[in-house]
């Protein structure tokens, strides 16, 4: 469920929720007629690719510095909007047909998305946190992701809708997550589960991973981290570097979900963490991103400390590639890696 | 050399390098090819009782494409 369609968060109210689109966009057109040191067709890609990417990296710019300005009633119901939108356009027609899909499914008091292909290749199931920096999205936004990666891993993919900050900081979505993969685990061994998530997402994957290590739990057969967020100082030399670069706000927002919270924290910034508390992992970043660094010196330090890591550093493109640009090479490539992932670590029969 | 696994039937033949799946509880998957077709592989991990096998099929740059399957259960000759 929406945020803003939970009974307890506050949203903007019909002219709140007009002013939030006019706002929203405003802050688009702005940043598509803002100048830079290039031509939009210029770059390392053909013109059309050019001219593509760079229109996809000023549209989500603009959108995310909105979204991490404007008031939280109005961020909720932009959210409503957009997920609207997004179950009428997602997953897309053509991919439709070789999935099932079932919205607000309960596991453990927790609502998902579960795709499934038909036919399903194994017994094996990938659950899936979405990005959104611990603020924001829902799961039907993903749609288009996650119809593919149970298309292309044969697997059935479970999306919790995990409650997001601020009006539930930090631990609400980890305990979320918890609940939900206890539900899982009635009906799948943790060797036949990936656990996996994008950005935001992904950093709560990782936290995830840390937490079933802290209380001794059997790990899942691997992990997935898709750019993610996983160092919540903010510290890092590309956070400021790559900000011209990226598709992030300018100001990343971790207040909201640290909530007082120490961000060193292992269990919100998980490259803290005993390196040892992961089990194999695929990682993908864009080398654009501005969580490029953290990515970087997070896959160190578990490869350092003996881990598994296959690491998927992609040139010449931004934050969460696979999703927003899924038709590049670059992503061509990060998909394949996860098909091939996904066969060595779960299971076929 | 024949393999149980939880849920299917293996053939394998070590010295020419190839496998096939003879039957199982549920339809092939295309990861599996069509039950009875011998399939080459390019490595295979330590065939023993208790763990899966990964059978690799070919190496494409630093990634290898490759088939997991369930635990073995019993391995016999023949």
């Amino acid at each position: 469920m929406v945020m803003g369609k939970r009974c307890d968060v506050e949203t903007a109210g019909l002219a709140g929720t007009i002013a939030a689109i006019g706002g929203l966009g405003s802050e688009i057109g702005r940043e598509l007629l803002r100048s830079t040191d290039h031509l939009p067709w210029q770059g390392p890609n053909s013109p059309p690719v050019n001219l593509y990417r760079e229109g996809i990296r000023r549209v989500l710019k603009g959108m995310f510095n909105y979204s991490a300005t404007c008031d939280v009633p109005q961020l909720r119901s932009l959210e409503v909007v957009i997920d609207d939108i997004s179950g009428v356009m997602l997953p897309l027609p053509w991919r439709r047909p070789f999935v099932n899909i079932d919205h607000g499914v309960d596991f453990s008091g927790v609502p998902c998305d579960v795709v499934s292909p038909r036919g399903g290749e194994r017994n094996g199931v990938v659950l899936y946190f979405h990005g959104g920096g611990y603020v924001a999205t829902t799961p039907r936004m993903y749609g288009g992701l996650v119809t593919r990666l149970a298309l292309d891993t044969g697997c059935e993919v479970v999306v919790p809708d995990y409650r997001l900050a601020p009006e539930f900081p930090f631990p609400a979505g980890l305990d979320d997550v918890r609940l939900v993969y206890s539900a899982v685990r009635e009906k799948y061994q943790p060797e036949d589960i990936i656990v996996a998530g994008d950005s935001g997402g992904g950093g709560l994957a990782a936290s995830f991973l840390v937490s079933l290590k802290m209380d001794g739990e059997a790990q899942p057969a691997g992990g997935i981290l898709l750019s993610p967020e996983i160092d919540l100082t903010m510290r890092r030399p590309s956070i400021a570097g790559n900000a011209t670069t990226d598709i992030l706000p300018d100001h990343i927002p971790v207040d909201p979900y640290l909530h007082g919270i120490d961000p060193h924290d292992p269990l919100v910034s998980p490259i803290y963490a005993d390196p040892r508390s992961f089990p194999p992992l695929l990682v993908t970043a864009g080398d654009e991103e501005m969580f490029a660094d953290q990515i970087k010196a997070f896959v160190k330090r578990v490869r350092d400390a003996g881990g598994d890591v296959w690491f998927f550093d992609a040139p010449d493109l931004f934050h969460v590639f696979e999703i927003v640009l899924p038709w590049t090479r670059g992503s061509d490539h990060a998909f394949s890696d996860i098909t091939a992932f996904v066969d060595q670590r779960l299971a076929v029969d | 050399m024949r393999v149980w696994t939880a849920n299917s039937l293996y053939e394998l033949d070590l010295d020419r390098g190839r496998i096939r799946r003879v039957l199982g509880q549920q339809p092939p998957t295309t990861r599996q090819g069509a039950d009875g077709e011998w399939r080459p592989f390019e490595g295979i991990s330590q065939v023993r009782v208790g763990d899966r096998m990964l059978i690799v099929w070919s190496r494409q740059g630093e990634r290898a494409r490759s088939t997991l399957t369930s635990a073995v259960v019993e391995i016999s000759d023949g």
